[in-house]
């Protein structure tokens, strides 16, 4: 363990590509401001080439090669930059506690902190607490075909994933990481999702999986509009609970009147107190360079 | 008092028996209560009967003509579950009928009590295939076979009725398999949901690699034995000598059938199979009648001839819409194997413009070899010339 590491200490992370850095830095620097003595890592599913200066980052910029996991260089051969990038996932979250760390935090690239994680990640210290998921939702919709999409995306949302290392997490890393290796597609008619549906499996799996019903965790575009999001100033609050992470999944800045890329069904315009949430994303990536830095060519297709 | 319940329809009363003799073997007490999806056909059972119209289905023809019989089975259950509940039992373990018990059960009905919904995953660790896994995927992580519910499942119950009572369907590419893969919605929905992960129960084809020795299996489900495949219709190829310990037990199971009044070949008809003038349904007359939805509410009675009429009438058109969307995804598979092809394709000629440099090189290597010899050769020649001419003359 390297020095004054404790096995208590937790760390979060992420990963992106060259295009999506800006991400990345929003993630950083929202979670450092609630979060300032917990290390921030992000793994680079890419290739520097001299686009930026790791040095200058608001986090501690992994790269592919500090993995140590050469399976990976077939994995970039045969995922495209999207399946690659939710592929590594398990392989980052090993690689953070291989760092020393007793617990660690995967949260995806598109996301906001809002408030501090730290009573989230406060149940992996729970006995026989090995895992944290959440779901994409706390209650029925109402809507059978939403309902039935969220049936062959995952119930489990991949934007949060918490670990704690030793005996049943290590374990689990280790299976997700076996079957990521071929199976991160996007083939819903065969049951495959990205890396998400194999979340759905766990708590059969394995002991110790904590299914995290907390509305203020992990708040996205698949249960909106039915939780209800309320904004005071700097605070969010969703169904009343105060608001911890916010995703913008398919967000896309070059159309920021829709929450999604993939569907039509929310518009800015009738979103309420989300609209400010949504205008608060963009001026953080704005000012993380977004405009600038999504120039950069992913190296590795 | 335990009670457990079950849903048959009339070809499956054999199975019934069987659960319940062998139920009652370890546990006399227990209350069984089984739910016909089925007409009465007269037969007394050493059991309570809970029919069709007593467990609230609303619409309830039309629930009927919706399914197969294979789809009515499940979509009943939650109906049932709720249906006793609301009667007043604290707690109910459904089993499916097609299941032998094999030892006591009081672990698992222990923790029925205890937790508003109980279910057992298929699947309890992580030595398994990918291909076992991915199957579960499609038909759903827990098993619909032992479902146990106590109060405060009544809202999960609810939905779960609401949904199955149209959305029951063998649609695995749709995100359906029957009532199943919307119990993957419980750990969301469910606040203190029971997962058992003790592997004694619920032991079957799909799972025996982990569930060690039969000593230690309670309860073990014989899912999709139909007499015909050898172990379950899901799998014909799956032969019983591969089954080690349980292939005895897939013996002993269909002589105990037997006794119960189950022939091989046997299929009883149902309730539910005929147009009211006798004619049999199709299963793609049913299917039609799905995807058409609140468009059948003209009719109350679907059974009714004019059903029949109207539905090759404007059917064609709702099949039309469906062909249409199996076409889009067959042609988007197609599309992307081209492309993997392609990829593969140039990959080859990359892969063999290598293999040429690679030979171009070895052919470089080995001339310098040769020259080298050669130079060598020559260079020793030059020293032994050298040495002799050197030499101090005796």
């Amino acid at each position: 363990m390297p020095d004054g590491l404790q096995e208590d200490a937790w760390a979060v992370c992420t990963i992106a590509a060259k295009p999506q850095l800006a991400l990345a830095r929003v993630v950083a620097t929202s979670f450092r401001r609630h979060h300032p003595g917990v290390p921030v890592f992000v793994l680079l599913a890419d290739r520097v080439e001299g686009a930026f200066d790791p040095a200058g980052e608001p986090y501690r910029l992994v790269a592919l090669e500090e993995l140590e996991a050469p399976e990976t260089e077939e994995m970039a051969r045969r995922y495209t930059a999207q399946e690659f990038s939710y592929a590594l996932t398990p392989w980052l979250l090993q690689w953070v506690l291989r760092q020393g760390f007793g617990r660690v935090l995967f949260i995806k690239q598109e996301s906001l902190v809002t408030a501090s994680l730290e009573p989230v990640m406060d149940r992996l210290r729970a006995p026989g607490v090995s895992l944290l998921l959440t779901p994409h939702l706390l209650a029925p919709l109402g809507s059978v075909a939403r309902e039935l999409n969220i049936l062959q995306c995952g119930t489990f949302n991949g934007g949060f994933v918490a670990v704690r290392g030793g005996g049943e997490g290590d374990r689990f890393l280790a299976w997700w990481q076996a079957r990521l290796l071929e199976d991160c597609r996007y083939a819903p008619a065969d049951g495959l999702h990205f890396e998400q549906r194999w979340l759905d499996l766990a708590p059969g799996l394995l002991d110790g999986v904590e299914v995290v019903r907390d509305p203020g965790v992990n708040v996205g575009h698949w249960h909106l509009p039915e939780r209800k999001v309320r904004v005071e100033g700097e605070t969010i609050w969703a169904d009343g609970s105060l608001c911890r992470l916010f995703r913008f999944s398919g967000f896309d800045m070059e159309h920021p009147e829709k929450a999604t890329r993939y569907f039509d069904r929310l518009r800015m315009e009738k979103m309420g107190d989300v609209a400010q949430v949504f205008r608060r994303y963009r001026e953080e990536l704005e000012s993380a360079g977004y405009w600038e830095i999504q120039q950069g060519r992913y190296s590795l297709s | 008092m335990m009670t457990v319940a079950t849903t048959v329809a009339n070809n499956f009363l054999p199975y019934a028996r069987v659960l319940r003799d062998t139920l009652r073997q370890w546990h006399p007490e227990a209350r069984l209560i089984v739910g016909l999806a089925d007409e009465p056909v007269g037969e007394s059972e050493d059991w309570e009967w809970m029919r069709l119209g007593e467990m609230g289905i609303p619409r309830l023809r039309e629930f009927c003509f919706r399914y197969t019989r294979r789809e009515m089975l499940p979509a009943v259950k939650p109906f049932l579950l709720r249906a006793l509940l609301e009667r007043g039992h604290e707690a109910v373990l459904f089993l499916d009928a097609d299941m032998m018990v094999l030892g006591p059960l009081d672990g698992l009905w222990e923790r029925v009590r205890r937790h508003p919904l109980t279910l057992t995953p298929h699947l309890l660790g992580m030595g398994n295939p990918a291909a076992v896994e991915k199957n579960i995927l499609q038909c759903g992580v827990y098993n619909g076979g032992c479902v146990g519910v106590r109060a405060g499942a009544g809202a999960f119950l609810d939905w779960w009725r609401e949904r199955v009572a149209e959305y029951c369907r063998f649609a695995t590419a749709r995100g359906m398999h029957f009532d199943q893969r919307w119990l993957d919605y419980a750990p969301s929905f469910v606040e203190g949901l029971g997962v058992v992960r003790e592997p004694g129960y619920n032991v079957a084809y799909w799972n025996l690699a982990e569930r060690g020795r039969r000593a230690g299996w309670r309860l073990f489900h014989f899912s999709g034995f139909d007499g015909v495949a050898e172990v379950t219709r899901y799998w014909p190829e799956k032969r019983r000598a591969e089954m080690g310990e349980a292939a005895e037990l897939y013996v002993e199971y269909g002589a105990r059938l037997r006794a119960a009044g189950w022939e091989p070949g046997q299929d009883r008809d149902w309730a539910f199979d005929r147009w009211e003038d006798g004619v049999l349904i199709e299963e793609c007359q049913r299917q039609r009648y799905g995807r058409l939805g609140r468009g059948t509410q003209w009719c109350a009675d679907p059974f009714r001839v004019e059903m029949r009429e109207w539905l090759a009438e404007v059917g064609a058109e709702a099949d039309g819409a469906e062909v249409a969307m199996w076409r889009r995804a067959a042609e988007e598979r197609l599309t992307k194997l081209e492309e993997a092809n392609e990829l593969l394709g140039r990959q080859q000629v990359e892969l063999d413009q290598l293999r040429n440099a690679l030979a171009g090189e070895q052919a470089r290597v080995d001339w310098l070899r040769r020259e080298s010899a050669m130079y060598e050769e020559a260079a020793r020649e030059r020293l032994r010339v050298i040495e002799r001419l050197t030499e101090p003359e005796s």
